[in-house]
This record gives structure tokens, sequence and C-alpha cells, in this order.
């Protein structure tokens, strides 16, 4: 029972979800063809690149970042999920708020203490792959936090409404 | 504290995401002890200081290209052609076909989805009776993690070497250690079948050896996966993570470009969806490594294992204790979250009674396993539940048999190591 966004701010959330998946792809796309060329290159040449094991890593922690983004596109984390099952209406939907709020708030937390990380590596000034500065790779951490929080925002205010307006739980 | 624990316990029974309570007992913990919170992203970081965890995205790719192809009916044809022609052949070929198709999609009840529907109809169809059916179904749709390259099995290597005590576990021998306890998995549940369907007179299928060679030509492009894969790694040829990226290249070209039997405009899709597994997993595993840091700064698992061993005088005792934690374990949690959680806190205390770290894996999975039966988590029953449209209480009673019989099944991994032991090369 989605309430329709308005027309502008549906066409944001199209392009949005557009481009998340068309970067999920890309990352996942760029980790296959540099981990099948380093087979390659090993096994034919006896050589690779320096840096393809470390840039292969952070592409892992890249794209488990970015794949959870995905996942709380529609809530598809992993839970455990006992009494929602059998808490319909309006419970099930204030339990719902509750939810939202927490994750919506520790992952906004998550974020904030992540951005402070990559500042501190910033000041430090640590490099990866030949020097080139670690926080614009750290930095992936508090963006996805930062969106998984956003995420859950709008599902907080979402639920919020639907509970203001009386609805129960679908 | 205790209050702000229970409070997490109760979101967490309210369903709010695993990885959001994980985080925030971690961050709880760590501002008790007056430490920076931004330990808690640092730590999250080493997600990109372990290359074994490359196989990961790569396992999981392949599987769901492979369940979205037509690769289940080819595996089921083939086996029918092989072992169709005995009593009690059909429920035998699910068994082996799911425990096969479940270690390459991991367990995030794929199998059920794509086999489910193929092999269900045909068993009602061969005179199986419908709680048979749906019960064989359903429990083979997590039969199969404890072989190789199953995620649960490579997830419990990669916590494991996080500890000291389990530094030594390699992922290679862990696959080889899954090996016997899964074949017994499989040959108690097929031993039931035929039990079960004795007095049935099932149509016998014909054997014959045109279909069988027509079958292997059809199954031509998947047959040498399992080879590439096990015969890559033992072979000495490649490590865990670049056999998971030559399976995941293999896939790709059989299935996208050979067969043609997914679109290129459905690739993205694949990709996303599996992605969407990887990001849960990843994102459990990463906020797990500093709650468990926080732990054992904590001296929590020094406190645990004091606590077992004033209590708990022999292993025979432990192991006992082990089996009904984990099951309840399985029956909260699910394998994922449990793995990264509990093996951190588990393993120095088994170490202690002299429990060898690749067993403990062995145990740990084949007890989760149980898990996907158990109410009220039971990821499989609600899968069925909602594949084949019965409601859950006729699925729940449709499985208590096959329960029973991996629950013996388990009760043998426990007590006699060397099942998992012998293959992986002794303690």
């Amino acid at each position: 029972m989605n309430r329709p966004l308005p027309k502008f701010l549906a066409k944001l959330d199209h392009c949005g979800r557009h481009l998340e998946d068309a970067f999920l792809v890309l990352l996942f796309c760029l980790l296959l063809a540099l981990a099948a060329l380093q087979i390659v290159q090993r096994n034919l040449f006896a050589a690779g690149f320096v840096w393809s094991d470390e840039l292969l890593r952070i592409l892992v922690l890249w794209l488990g970042l970015f794949g959870a983004v995905a996942a709380s596109r529609d809530d598809n984390h992993i839970n455990i999920d006992i009494f929602s099952r059998w808490l319909p209406g309006r419970p099930g939907l204030a339990t719902r708020v509750l939810v939202d709020l927490f994750t919506a708030g520790l992952c906004g937390l998550l974020a904030w203490h992540g951005g402070r990380f990559v500042g501190s590596e910033r000041e430090f000034a640590t490099t990866l792959l030949d020097g080139v500065p670690a926080w614009l790779f750290e930095a992936a951490i508090p963006l996805a936090f930062g969106l998984i929080a956003w995420r859950y925002s709008v599902f907080l205010i979402r639920d919020l409404l639907r509970l203001i307006a009386g609805e129960t739980k679908e | 504290m205790i209050l702000a624990g229970l409070a997490l316990i109760i979101l967490a029974l309210f369903g709010a995401p695993l990885f959001a309570v994980i985080a925030a007992s971690a961050l709880l913990g760590f501002q008790r002890s007056g430490v920076d919170l931004s330990v808690v992203a640092i730590e999250f970081y080493r997600i990109a200081e372990m290359p074994v965890l490359l196989a990961i995205p790569l396992f999981t790719f392949a599987g769901y290209l492979l369940s979205e192809s037509h690769a289940p009916q080819r595996l089921v044809r083939l086996t029918r052609a092989l072992i169709g022609w005995m009593p009690g052949g059909l429920a035998i070929v699910a068994l082996t076909v799911c425990a096969l198709f479940t270690a390459f999609t991991g367990a995030s009840g794929v199998t059920i989805i794509a086999l489910g529907a193929l092999l269900y109809p045909a068993l009602r169809e061969d005179g199986y009776t419908e709680p048979f059916s749906l019960g064989l179904v359903t429990t083979s749709g997590s039969l199969g993690l404890l072989f190789a390259p199953s995620l649960p099995l490579i997830l419990y290597g990669i916590v494991a070497q996080q500890s000291s005590a389990g530094a030594g576990v390699s992922i290679d021998r862990l696959f080889l250690a899954g090996l016997l306890p899964g074949t017994l998995m499989v040959l108690l549940l097929g031993g039931y079948s035929l039990w079960c369907n004795r007095h049935h007179r099932l149509p016998l299928a014909a054997s014959s050896w045109r279909e069988v060679g027509a079958a292997l030509w059809a199954a031509k492009w998947e047959l040498p996966l399992p080879l590439v894969v096990l015969g890559g790694i033992y072979g000495g040829y490649f490590a865990v993570s670049e056999a998971a990226a030559v399976t995941a290249v293999y896939v790709l070209l059989a299935e996208v470009l050979i067969l043609r039997e997914i679109p290129l405009v459905k690739l993205p899709g694949v990709i996303r969806q599996s992605m969407v597994l990887v990001g849960g997993i990843l994102l459990i595993l990463g906020v797990s490594l500093a709650s468990t840091n926080y732990l054992i700064d904590a001296g929590v698992p020094t406190r645990l294992f004091e606590f077992v061993r004033n209590h708990v005088s022999s292993p025979l005792t432990f192991l006992i204790l082990l089996n009904l934690f984990l099951l309840v374990l399985g029956a909260l949690l699910d394998i994922f979250s449990a793995l990264v959680l509990v093996v951190p806190l588990i393993l120095p205390v088994a170490i202690g009674f002299g429990i060898d770290p690749l067993h403990l894996g062995i145990i740990f999975l084949a007890n989760m396993q149980i898990g996907y039966l158990t109410p009220p988590v039971g990821l499989n029953l609600f899968i069925a539940s909602y594949r084949f449209k019965q409601p859950i209480t006729v699925i729940y009673r449709a499985t208590i048999p096959f329960f029973l019989i991996l629950l013996l099944s388990v009760l043998i991994i426990t007590y006699w190591p060397q099942l998992s032991l012998l293959l992986a090369g002794g303690p």
C-alpha cells in the first residue's frame, strides 16, 4: 500500500535505483574480469599486476556494502522475525515503526563513526595500491551505511504515516 | 547494560535486521569500555583484508546463474536415467540432485525454488504420497551444505581462521572433511526413502543406455563443473578463490554464451539478486568482526571456557551439550549469522576439549542444517509452504520423519570424528 510519491520524487527515486543497480553490476563485472585476468596472468605468464590482489579485496568490500544497500531497498536483510509474523494489524505496524527507527538511527551512527575513521585515515595519508589515498576506498563504508540509513528513514516515514492514517499491516 | 541487551534481543525478535542488532551490541560494548567507536568501522574494513572472501560473490553468482538456466532439468534427467530404474529411484534422484545443486547454490533456499517445482510433481506422478513428497523436497533443500564449495563451509573456514585457535583450518581441508558426513546424510535419507516405499509397487522406469547417453550429452557443459572445482583445488592448480573465479567464468560462458539459456538482458538481474545475498552475509560478517573483537577484549571466550571446564568434565558431555545448544541456535538464527557470531566463542572451548576444528565445523553445519527444518525460523519450511502452496503445519508434519533421520546422522557425525577427519588427513 505504497502512497504514490510526488512526480519529481518518483523520478528521482527511479533514477537512483537504476544508478544503484548499474553500479552494483559494474562492480561485479570488474571483480569477475580482474579475478579471471589474474588467473590467466599467473598461469600463463607467471606474473601479474602487483596491485590486483589488493584491488580485488577492496572490490569484495564494496560489493558487500553496495549489495547490502540493495538489500535494504526491499528490507531484505537477514533477520529473525518470529513475532512480527503473528502480529498483524496496528500493533504489527507499530513494532515496524520501532524497528525502522532503530535501524535508521543505528546505520546513521555507523555512517558517522565510519566518516570519522575515513577522516583520520585522510589525516594520516594512508595509501593503498601504490600511492592511491586509502580513504577514497574506505569512504564506501560511511557512504553505504548512510544510504541504508536513508532507506530505513523512508520506511520509517511511510510506516509512521500509515500508522497515523489508521491503516493496518498488509 | 542488561536492559540495553534485553531491548536489543526484543528488537531482533520483532524483525530488526540482525546486522543492526549485532552492530548495536558492539557499539554499546566499546562505549562501555571507553574505546573510540570508530573502531567498528576499522573492524568492518577488515573485510578487505581477507583474500578468501573473494570466493563468496563468485560462487554465489555461479549458483544463481545455474539455477536460472535449464541445468536443474538436465541434472534431474541425467540422474533419473542413471538411477531412476531402482525401486524408490526417483526419491534417490531427488536427494542426489538437490545435494549436488545446494553445494553450488549455498544454503539460500534456491534449491527448493529451482528443483522443488521440478521434483515435487514428478514424485507425485510416480505415486509417492503427498506427505512423503513434500517432506522429501523440503528436506532436500538444505542437503549438500557439507559438500564443496558450499558457502557455509567457506564461511566457517574464514571465521575460524580469524581466531588464533583455528588458524590452521584451511578451506580445502574443510571441503574434504565434509565429504563423508554429507554422503552419510544422503545415504540415510535414501535408505529411509527405500524403506518407506517398500510396499508401494511403483512403476519402475525402464533403463535404457540410449537415454543415459542422451542425458549425458545434454549435460555435457555442467558435468565438468565439480571436476573443475575439486580437481583444480586438489590438483594444486588453484586456490579456493581462484576456483570460484574459474567456476563463475565457466558457468557464464556455458549458460549465457554457448547454451544461450539466459538472455544477456537478464544477466544484470541475476547479478543484483546474487549480490543482495552476498551483501547481507558480508554486512553481518563485518559487524560481527567488531562485536567478536569486543567480546575477546572483554575476555568472554576465556571466561566461557573456564565456566564450561568447571561444569563439564568429559569431552563426551561437552559434545552432547554442544549438540543441544546448536540445535536451539539453529532454530533461532540463520546459518550465516550463527557462524559469524558463535564460532569465535565456541572454537577455543571445543579445542580445549580436544575437538578438532575441522570436526567442529562439520558438527556445526550439520546441526544448522537441521535448523532449516525447525520452527519458528526454519527457512525451508517457509519456502516450501510458499512454493507448494501448503499450510506451514502440513509441511512441518511432512518433514518430521526426515528431521529424525537427519538428527540421527548429526549424532553419528558428532560422536564419530574419524568420519570427518579421515579424508582431511586426521587431526
